[in-house]
């Protein structure tokens, strides 16, 4: 019986040492190891969800780390009532809305292109576009329209339907309530489907 | 179709929200989108698998921390405290315009200063004479600069401007003149009014030889000083 508890036990710490907030305590301790071990863990989570954000992959790197830079720097910010991916996932957003606004003009651009692959996938010589697209087709299509987005329903729409990740962590990243939280997630899926509804022969009122 | 029907097409396509026998059957309209939100549904997963593979790498972390240093301390306190002081230096520059009559009380002053030197004679110094010649050269007399007191900025009218508009009034008799030395006196700087040109005779204080019967002390007599007395024996 008092093996049983005492291997329990054990496997409680090792799991909490193991864990994102055990590790950042380790870190902010002067550890370094702990936190590259936090890094090699969601290094791939921060990468897609600002590739998805930003569409490039250079510029997904430079966000990925730097946020990865400023979690380090402030680690002693971090509070343990959000989970260390939530806190995050907030750098990230910070940094995607930082780097949206610096490309303003090339984001205009490329919402130009956005709405001219746009035509030019809905007036073809076909009489229905959406069964001659290919799967391919489709998905860059669906790139372009995200990406021609505002940055706000951006970040709903990849956070939830992408990464989905769950209604009170969107709030806590937005820094908002659970139903302003919902209420952007609806707005940024009506806003894409608005853009992507002409590639799949809806017509528009 | 209205906002709401659509904003619940949206939860039935992305499993938010079941479909209730009240919904059934949908129309081709809300069928339609119905579809299209779930394609754009199943197009947004799949887009999750499509992101090229990155090249980061932990050392290159470490670098850029490295670089980067640890983040400096905030300096939010003062950072905050300045905005309010300086909306309070200015709130006090904009009160102090709209209202010059705060300086009563100094104008006075400075009215007493600029009558003393509207009435006083300027000093004239005479250069002493070189040590070598035992002749006695003539100089010429110089006029040593006023004594400048310390006063601000603010415009104030000349003498010659005060004197002309008391051109009407005669001049304040010797006691009045000294009331008023004696009241600048008080808010001038001194430095400026112990100058031997401008400083008011000492007064000479005469201890005699006899006590003083109720205290038992030598008598002391107080006098100002005249070219017709002769102090000592």
């Amino acid at each position: 019986m008092i093996g049983a508890r005492t291997l329990e036990g054990l496997a409680r710490t090792a799991h909490d040492s193991d864990s994102d907030e055990a590790l950042v305590l380790r870190a902010r301790d002067g550890e370094y190891s702990a936190f590259e071990t936090l890094f090699h863990r969601h290094r791939a989570l921060v990468y897609r969800f600002a590739y998805q954000m930003v569409q490039r992959r250079d510029d997904a790197e430079d966000i990925t780390q730097e946020a990865f830079v400023r979690a380090y720097q402030n680690l002693g910010r971090y509070r343990d009532e959000a989970k260390f991916t939530t806190w995050l996932l907030r750098i990230v957003t910070n940094l995607c809305t930082d780097r949206t606004r610096m490309h303003q003009r090339r984001t205009g651009l490329e919402t130009r292109e956005a709405a001219g692959g746009l035509t030019w996938m809905t007036v073809g010589d076909t009489d229905d576009p959406v069964q001659n697209l290919e799967q391919d087709q489709r998905r860059a299509a669906l790139k372009a329209a995200l990406n021609a987005l505002p940055a706000h329903h951006r970040t709903a729409v990849v956070l939830r339907d992408i990464e989905e990740r769950e209604y009170d962590e969107i709030a806590a990243i937005f820094g908002c309530s659970i139903g302003g939280a919902k209420l952007r997630v609806l707005r940024g899926r009506r806003a894409l489907r608005d853009r992507i509804a002409p590639l799949l022969g809806e017509v528009q009122p | 179709m209205k906002r709401r029907d659509e904003n619940h097409l949206i939860k039935l396509a992305f499993g938010e929200a079941e479909l209730s026998p009240a919904d059934e059957p949908l129309d081709r309209e809300s069928a339609l989108k119905l579809d299209l939100y779930r394609q754009m549904r199943q197009d947004l997963l799949d887009a999750r698998d499509a992101v090229p593979p990155d090249q980061l790498s932990p050392e290159r972390l470490r670098e850029s921390i490295l670089r980067s240093g640890l983040k400096k301390e905030r300096r939010t306190l003062w950072t905050w405290a300045l905005a309010p002081s300086l909306a309070l230096l200015v709130a006090l520059i904009a009160l102090n315009r709209e209202h010059p009559e705060a300086n009563v009380v100094a104008s006075s002053f400075e009215a007493a200063d600029e009558a003393f030197q509207a009435v006083a004679p300027p000093v004239v110094e005479t250069a002493p004479a070189p040590k070598e010649s035992n002749v006695a050269a003539p100089v010429a007399p110089k006029v040593a600069p006023k004594p400048t007191p310390n006063r601000s900025k603010r415009v104030r009218p000349s003498p010659k401007a005060l004197l002309a508009s008391r051109a009407d009034q005669p001049l304040a008799p010797a006691a009045a003149m000294a009331d008023i030395m004696e009241t600048s006196r008080s808010g001038m700087d001194s430095t400026a009014l112990d100058s031997p040109e401008t400083a008011s005779p000492p007064t000479v204080v005469l201890i005699e030889s006899t006590a003083d019967q109720a205290t038992g002390m030598n008598i002391a007599t107080e006098v100002r000083p005249a070219a017709n007395v002769v102090i000592g024996s």
